[in-house]
């Protein structure tokens, strides 16, 4: 299976090693860090599998084969639950400008942060009904 | 309810950016509220159009200030400098409060001393055809037309920043949200949001653009200084409308 991230309905922006996206479609805004922010960041590459996402893993991290699958396809499950990313339509490319980069910081179990404080104004398009009354000016003009 | 202390004098503040087709509105509606402002400050962001000319005919009721434009933000400022009440009010130079607008936003504040804002519904009016419509469904929105202020909060969360170019509001009200300062909720609808045909790419985008950028100074900002990581929810609907 091949993922890619969601090409509408978000924006995101990695500063700093943090990952901060906002999805549009459901109002929630989002932190990743660490292992989550790489996976993020080879994924704004453009689509990939699952395996060339696992093997960025194991290529970066000290991680054994099973934890970092078991893993990735915990955080994928989450990205795709929350609508950051869908299944890929385009064949995979290959480059991954990770790929034999060795990450500096201790392997962490990837991790998602789900903001939901402002659900109700974050989303653009609000449902709005299709019905309107009159209005009626709250005073008189000349 | 019963009003526990005298009534508090409050500031209105209309930003006005080219607004010469909707500020007599905007400023007839606060002429007509039932709960009288102590003082009405107009800033003109510099307005190439008529507004000035609108703005002159109410010369005595009204404050009026020009300057070079400068954004939202810059405006909001300058009239939160020239203002001098212990409770101040947004309205914006094309949305307009109902006639107890003021009346409803300051009842919290009356409660206790621990009221440092108060927000009440929005309800949106767009042009369809040839008629200004009412959508039916209010909302508690981002929306500081719908708002009333104590002086005490901007000395605790700062000023509107000027840095940018949308999403002021959202900025401003997440600071007010890390400092678990008291928000109020009046449940009645205070204002008409007009909403403009807009050149819709451009203004999404950069609406976008700035929430993102708001979400991340928000964050930013508890990491660094260790309050909670996760906010309340802003807003909440009523089930009956």
């Amino acid at each position: 299976m091949s993922y890619q991230i969601e090409p509408k309905a978000i924006v995101h922006e990695c500063v700093d090693g943090e990952v901060v996206i906002v999805n549009f479609a459901n109002g929630n805004y989002y932190s990743l860090i660490g292992v989550s922010a790489f996976i993020w960041e080879i994924l704004s590459q453009g689509p990939k599998s699952e395996d060339k996402l696992c093997s960025a893993l194991l290529e970066s991290y000290q991680v054994e084969n099973d934890t970092a699958k078991k893993d990735l396809y915990n955080l994928l499950a989450k990205l795709l639950a929350e609508g950051l990313i869908v299944e890929a339509e385009l064949e995979p490319t290959n480059a991954t400008s990770h790929n034999g980069y060795i990450k500096n910081e201790s392997y962490l179990p990837p991790t998602i942060e789900i903001h939901s404080d402002m659900r109700e104004v974050i989303v653009l398009d609000p449902v709005h009904e299709v019905e309107f009354a009159n209005y009626t000016p709250t005073t008189n003009h000349n | 309810m019963e009003k526990l202390k005298e009534d508090l004098p409050i500031s209105v503040i209309i930003p006005a950016f080219n607004s010469e087709a909707y500020i007599s509105k905007a400023i007839d509606s606060v002429l007509g509220q039932s709960l009288k402002p102590a003082e009405i400050i107009v800033i003109d962001d510099g307005s190439k159009d008529g507004t000035a000319e609108v703005v002159a005919e109410y010369k005595n009721l009204i404050s009026y200030y020009y300057k070079d434009n400068g954004g939202e933000a810059s405006a909001r400022n300058l009239g939160f400098k020239m203002s001098h009440s212990t409770l101040l009010a947004y309205l914006d130079s094309d949305d307009e409060w109902l006639p107890n607008t003021l009346d409803l936003l300051q009842k919290p504040f009356l409660l206790d001393n621990k009221t440092m804002l108060s927000i009440g519904y929005s309800q949106e009016i767009m042009r369809i055809g040839d008629h200004w419509k009412r959508d039916k469904k209010p909302y508690i929105g981002v929306q500081l037309s719908a708002t009333m202020i104590s002086r005490k909060t901007f000395e605790i969360v700062g000023l509107f920043d000027e840095n940018l170019p949308l999403a002021v509001d959202t900025d401003w009200l997440f600071r007010v949200r890390e400092n678990k300062l008291l928000m109020r909720y009046v449940d009645q609808t205070v204002v008409y949001y007009r909403r403009h045909e807009c050149n819709a790419t451009l203004c999404s985008d950069l609406l976008q653009e700035s929430l993102l950028i708001a979400c991340k100074s928000s964050l930013q900002r508890r990491r660094d200084q260790g309050s909670d990581l996760f906010l309340p929810p802003y807003g909440y609907r009523r089930s009956n409308l």
